[in-house]
């Protein structure tokens, strides 16, 4: 008896054993992505995450776990090991040209073409050589949006109709200054341009920035005889406008008197203006999440430079191994071609955080409330925003967008990117003397006559011209071997 | 010959003066319960002061992440040594006799206010003839201490604020002109120190309330026959009675001459940069110019100097304080 009850165990052991191994051969990859968080995590995550793992786990064999990260969170986090297999990386946060210089990425340059030939079908060839790469090596698979730089102001339409103001699709930065009047001169109890600290966002967009807001090279020089030099801030017209017509409003009340000190103005609070860097047709869908009737109006741009290329972009890490390396880029192929999968990731789950809706022949998403409390972020950080269907409220051709980036200004200093570590002491002084001015530079709190002097004192005293020969040596160096 | 003998017999007896020596100081059951009672904190200290130590080489290194590998790997086998260059870039400032003045200047109002004030109430409270009154004064004084400096820097916003502050409503109420408090730099400093002073004098009043009860109440009862007035009594046994205490306090505290406590100079101002000249101290430039970079070189570098410069500065304190006083000095 006790023979046979040994043999019974030993028998079911042997059978669970070969069923688990048998579930393990079939049970999809497991990829860790890191995406970008400007605050928290939405709320509905794991709702989503399900509904994505279920549709991708049948479609591809992979499945995914998402990990949202802010700026500071990224550095500490690449820097000290936490293992990931892919994260999101850009020009403005996470920074592509440090980590990749550190060989902290996967060079996919054959991977891609061979393991995802659709991925890399999905974008032109230039998308690829010049944003995602590197010292001619791929390191990065870059996100389809706008990718040219392009400046909006965004009126509240109501109020401005009211005193007979016409939005104009187009206008100049100073063109802002009889709207702000005449606001100011109806709605006395409100500041017409009211801004945080970080000022009107996208505002200094107008030039590529080579290290940190202090050295740039000016889009508007391109085809002059000052193209390719690497200048101060002080030194481009248009910034300088920009910075005086600020310092102008803030004295005559226009702007909110502690913007340099207040983190942001919030978004529950009715802005008469905003600002932010868009693309065309974008502020149609704005009006129904802002809950006022707004208007685009572009001010600057469009620009496209390797730093509007690389405004999103997601990169593997290089410890992965080539089956993780290989899961994730066909994690991100999905996304770029499959338009049902990528609505799960950019809008959530069909029938709670949205429905679709048929609007003039297109198939268009209608969020839910559900849908734009719990499951909101920019358009960007999931993946390919071309290949997400449209909302109703704002149905726009990404192709027209595009043959507009044909009249874009383009920078000219093609794949150049400034390696600074070697004036890394020099960057670190400047930027600190930036830190000191910034706030009061995009708010207009100083004015900046009287205070230019002084700043750029301090910052040759940090070594901004040690960095600005340093930029300009390999910048020369780039172009003669070009 | 007679030379060596003698040096030969001197030995000797040096080596039983040690036996004798070596005797008495044997380990007793009494040091055993003594050792096993500091464990814990020598445990905290090797754990959380000293294992951690090995983060000053950050300050020699260029470090650099290699993924796939151990962080420890990463910074002892891959990162490049760079000598001194780290340091290079505190130098770089052009605030940076600026910083050094507001860190050691707030830091010298801190002591003699941190010395001065705590004593005084200290005193004056246990000289309350009410006990609960002496223990509502005790508790509300320390409370302060509890709140973390973020919440403290709202507080004071609803008192500052341009707009809607408590202050400029009650100044605006009275006929007068709105106070930009965050674009003023000449309130900080006072507003700086009262908030600080505020927040920390509750806890080292504690301390030294304390001592003041441990003080033998016959000394007081018998100055009391001999007819001492109260300030007498103060000035001839509290206060002397004191000095140890306070000696070890301001000892300490010249240690952390070239720290500064973060949250006051960067939470309570709201990091605003008009202020900056009354406000920035190493603490608040190491975090504002390397924040963006994650550059945990330089922040090191800059770290291990103002610990090396506090313990160089602690050790003169000491021996200036057992100069004037040799029972007082804290080693």
């Amino acid at each position: 008896m006790k023979k046979l009850l040994s043999l019974v165990l030993v028998l079911s052991m042997v059978l669970t054993m070969g069923l688990s191994i048998a579930q393990a051969a079939e049970e999809p990859t497991k990829i860790i992505w890191w995406l970008y968080a400007a605050s928290d995590a939405p709320i509905d995550t794991q709702l989503v995450v399900d509904a994505a793992n279920k549709y991708s786990a049948e479609k591809i064999g992979v499945e995914v776990e998402l990990v949202f990260k802010n700026d500071d969170q990224f550095g500490l986090d690449m820097n000290t090991g936490v293992y990931y297999d892919m994260t999101f990386t850009c020009d403005w946060a996470n920074d592509f040209v440090t980590n990749a210089a550190n060989e902290m990425f996967y060079d996919i340059t054959d991977l891609v073409k061979t393991a995802t030939p659709a991925l890399y079908a999905s974008m032109e060839e230039k998308y690829w050589t010049n944003a995602g790469s590197l010292n001619g090596k791929i390191y990065a698979v870059p996100t389809l949006k706008d990718m040219a730089s392009q400046q909006f102001f965004r009126f509240d339409k109501d109020r401005f109709e009211a005193i007979g103001i016409k939005i104009p699709d187009y206008m100049t930065f100073a063109e802002l200054e009889p709207m702000l009047k005449a606001y100011k001169e109806n709605y006395t109890d409100l500041y017409p341009l009211m801004m945080g600290k970080g000022g009107l966002t996208g505002m200094n967009n107008s030039a590529q920035w080579i290290a940190g807001t202090y050295l740039c090279s000016p889009y508007h020089l391109a085809g002059t005889d000052r193209e390719n030099k690497i200048i101060p801030f002080w030194e481009d017209e248009v910034v300088m406008e920009r910075y005086t017509l600020l310092s102008k409003w803030y004295r005559m009340g226009y702007i909110n008197p502690d913007a340099a000190t207040i983190e942001s103005i919030g978004s529950d609070i009715r802005a008469a203006i905003r600002s932010g860097s868009a693309w065309p047709g974008y502020y149609k869908g704005y009006s129904s999440w802002a809950g006022i009737n707004v208007e685009g109006s572009c001010y600057a741009g469009p620009f496209m430079s390797l730093a509007t290329m690389r405004g999103a972009m997601n990169a593997i890490n290089a410890a992965a191994t080539e089956e993780q390396a290989i899961a994730c880029l066909k994690y991100l192929e999905l996304l770029s071609t499959d338009r049902t999968f990528r609505d799960i990731l950019r809008y959530g789950v069909e029938g709670i955080h949205f429905n679709y809706e048929e609007v003039d022949g297109v198939k268009a998403v209608k969020r839910s409330e559900q849908g734009i409390k719990n499951w909101s972020m920019d358009a960007f950080v999931t993946g390919s925003v071309v290949n997400a269907s449209v909302t109703t409220d704002a149905i726009y051709d990404w192709e027209e967008i595009f043959k507009g980036y044909e009249k874009a200004i383009i920078s000219t200093l093609g794949t150049w990117s400034f390696v600074g570590t070697d004036v890394e002491a020099e960057m670190a002084a400047c930027s600190a003397v930036m830190a000191k001015y910034n706030a009061e530079l995009l708010t207009g709190t100083i004015d900046i006559e009287a205070k230019l002097p002084e700043i750029k004192a301090e910052l040759e005293q940090a070594g901004i011209y040690v960095v600005q020969a340093e930029a300009q040596r390999q910048l020369d160096a780039y172009l003669a071997g070009n | 010959m007679a030379f060596l003998r003698k040096s030969n017999v001197e030995s000797l007896s040096l080596k039983g003066e040690a036996a004798i020596r070596r005797k008495r100081r044997r380990f007793t059951w009494d040091d055993f319960e003594l050792t096993l009672l500091s464990l814990p904190t020598v445990l905290w200290f090797i754990a959380f002061c000293y294992i951690p130590m090995f983060g000053i080489v950050f300050a020699f290194k260029n470090y650099k992440y290699k993924p796939g590998k151990s962080f420890m790997y990463s910074l002892f086998v891959h990162s490049k040594w760079v000598g001194l260059k780290n340091f290079k870039f505190l130098f770089k400032s052009p605030d940076i006799m600026n910083i050094f003045r507001n860190t050691i200047c707030y830091n010298l109002v801190f002591i003699c206010i941190g010395v001065t004030v705590p004593v005084a109430l200290a005193i004056m409270i246990t000289q309350l003839r009410s006990r609960k009154l002496a223990k509502v004064c005790q508790t509300s004084v320390f409370l302060p201490h509890f709140l973390s400096w973020v919440v403290v820097s709202y507080f004071v916003y609803a008192f500052l604020s341009t707009d809607k502050g408590l202050i400029n409503s009650i100044i605006v109420a009275l006929g007068g002109e709105r106070i930009m408090w965050y674009q003023e730099p000449k309130y900080w400093p006072y507003i700086l120190i009262f908030m600080n002073t505020w927040k920390t004098f509750g806890y080292s009043m504690v301390v030294y309330m304390a001592t003041i009860t441990g003080i033998d109440n016959s000394l007081y009862e018998s100055a009391v026959i001999d007819g001492a007035s109260k300030w007498q009594q103060c000035k001839g046994i509290t206060i002397p009675l004191l000095r140890p205490v306070i000696s070890i306090m301001f000892i300490m505290n010249v240690g952390n001459i070239f720290a500064s406590d973060f949250g006051l100079f960067f939470q309570v101002t709201r990091d605003s940069n008009s202020l900056i000249n009354v406000t920035q101290t190493l603490d608040v430039y190491v975090h504002k110019a390397l924040m963006q970079s994650n550059n945990y070189n330089y922040s090191s570098a800059v770290s291990l100097l103002q610990n090396t410069a506090g313990c160089i500065l602690l050790l003169i304190a000491n021996r200036v304080v057992k100069f004037i006083d040799p029972e007082s000095g804290l080693f």
